[in-house]
């Protein structure tokens, strides 16, 4: 194996995943976790009841957790060409990537923001809040911890949905390794691809687990 | 201070109704602490949650100092809630925030600057007494500073009026002692008006003047505790004297059950009435409690001898109350 050759392969690929993951991370925080405030706050015994809007959203957010990501990325091939421009490569990927994480990250984030004790709310309320003081100031503080390991979830759940962006030509570490380890026999550069992928998974993780427990006071 | 008038609550749940409260009317004079006491699924929690509409009634009209509470617009209400403390039995507070950010947090919904925060909750950590725990984290700290917090965060608008959830309910023996006594120099330092809930009829005897009992979602009596105590027919005064069992009866001797109220309960009554009428007194049973500040004792006598009648009539004119079975 050529590490002269190999090397600018493994560089670019990892850049190319760690973009494609970054970016849509932080479209998926954007969208996702509103959507999680919705879920919580619109339901039946939440701070502002709308049963209708609650179900409406909850079958969206289910819909867009149901299509296996493969197809997903096919089929939103006439958005991502209206968002980005083009259909093709790690700017393309990152549109089916973030619209696959959002529903995910929202119901993540519900249920870090259900764990919140009701007493809590109840305390806010009964001191004067309006909803929106006891989303920013006692929900989102409080869940914080829940929040932060949800996101690291996402994000590994996102390296791994990456792995298939080769199929629009998305490139990246995963990409990789099918083309060449797979396809073409080369298990050097499958098993470093696979050494490179467990240490991303684990370093986002292990940071994941540390900003938690560093947050949280309890 | 605050005015209930035939409050009621009822919960649906498909078919089946269940009225939590059941046309509550009570009077909460200011300036004292009043106890609502009843069993779990009484109707407690609902009642106090209807004061700050945490719960909204279903019908009838709560009042806090002349605001009628049910009417408010959303807005108005938030407003209405400022100015009524408020603290729970698990306290309720906010885990990411130190002591001070928790003192300050209604400060801050209520967009008062930083540095009059700072100050207002300084003077609030010395008036509970936890001025080296600002910096502390609820986690770090005891139920009883627990609850000092929550304290401390309930008084931090300069309310006039605290509820009290079952405040005490989660702390031991020491601790609910120490938060009581907190509560009653509160009450008279500041002229704080207290309405708490509880199951301990121990919280009423240490703190409470006036006191209402809740069953099934209705008032069985109310009242100041003392006067309920010396009624041996209320349920506040089996609840703290049970009921004496009556023994065998013998003709020649007179069952009573003597009550005690205030300073006669620190004299010799009996051996003077033994003296004075030549009687035998043979006390069988019987308890002398302190009640907020004042004894008040109960004995079952039994008396043996030619002259019980004038000693009965000699005892119900010192004051003390007699029942003979």
């Amino acid at each position: 194996m050529d590490w002269n050759l190999w090397l600018p392969n493994l560089w670019k690929a990892t850049v190319e995943t760690l973009y494609m993951v970054g970016i849509s991370t932080i479209f998926t925080i954007i969208l996702g976790l509103p959507l999680g405030i919705l879920l919580v706050v619109t339901d039946r015994k939440g701070l502002l009841p709308l049963p209708l809007l609650n179900t409406i959203v909850g079958a969206i957010v289910n819909i867009g957790r149901s299509l296996p990501f493969i197809i997903l990325l096919v089929v939103v091939i006439p958005f991502t060409r209206l968002v980005v421009g083009t259909t093709i490569g790690s700017t393309a990927a990152i549109v089916p990537l973030a619209l696959a994480a959002i529903p995910f990250f929202a119901r993540v984030a519900e249920s870090g923001l259900r764990e919140v004790d009701k007493g809590l709310v109840e305390a806010a309320q009964a001191m004067g809040c309006t909803n929106r003081q006891i989303i920013s100031k006692v929900l989102l503080p409080e869940s914080m911890p829940s929040l932060i390991l949800g996101v690291a979830l996402t994000i590994i759940s996102l390296i791994s949905y990456s792995a298939m962006a080769g199929a629009i030509g998305g490139g990246g570490l995963g990409d990789l390794a099918i083309r060449y380890g797979y396809q073409r026999f080369e298990t050097e550069v499958m098993i470093i691809t696979v050494i490179l992928l467990i240490i991303l998974v684990q370093g986002i993780q292990i940071l994941g687990n540390k900003l938690a427990q560093k947050v949280s006071k309890k | 201070m605050i005015e209930i008038s035939h409050l009621s609550k009822v919960y649906r749940q498909g078919e089946n109704e269940l009225a939590a409260l059941n046309d509550v009317s009570l009077t909460i004079p200011s300036g004292e602490i009043f106890g609502v006491v009843g069993v779990s699924g009484a109707g407690k929690s609902t009642l106090i949650r209807c004061v700050n509409l945490l719960e909204k009634p279903t019908s009838g009209s709560v009042r806090v100092d002349g605001i009628e509470m049910t009417g408010l617009k959303f807005h108005e209400l938030r407003e209405a809630r400022k100015k009524i403390g408020m603290i729970f039995q698990h306290f309720n507070l906010l885990s990411t925030r130190t002591v001070s950010g928790n003192i300050a947090f209604p400060l801050e919904i209520d967009g008062i600057s930083k540095k009059d925060r700072q100050e207002k909750v300084q003077e609030l950590l010395s008036l509970v007494g936890l001025s080296d725990k600002a910096d502390a984290f609820p986690a770090q700290l005891s139920g009883g500073q627990k609850q000092r917090v929550g304290i401390a965060r309930a008084l931090a608008n300069n309310p006039r009026l605290l509820l009290s959830d079952e405040a005490t309910s989660a702390l031991d023996q020491q601790n609910t002692s120490s938060i009581l006594s907190l509560l009653r120099d509160l009450n008279q330092r500041l002229g704080l008006t207290i309405l708490l809930i509880t199951h301990e009829m121990e919280v009423v005897k240490q703190i409470c003047d006036r006191v209402a009992v809740l069953k099934e979602g209705r008032v069985l009596e109310t009242g100041k505790v003392q006067q309920l105590i010396s009624n041996p027919k209320s349920h506040i005064s089996q609840a703290f004297f049970p009921p004496f069992e009556k023994i065998l009866p013998n003709p020649s001797t007179l069952q009573t059950a003597i009550t005690f109220i205030g300073p006669i309960a620190d004299q010799p009554v009996l051996s003077s009435l033994a003296k004075k009428f030549d009687l035998e007194a043979n006390i069988i049973g019987g308890s002398i409690q302190s009640i907020s500040g004042s004894r008040i004792g109960r004995l079952h006598v039994v008396l043996g001898g030619q002259r019980t009648n004038e000693a009965l009539n000699y005892l119900r004119g010192l004051g003390l109350l007699v029942e003979v079975y």
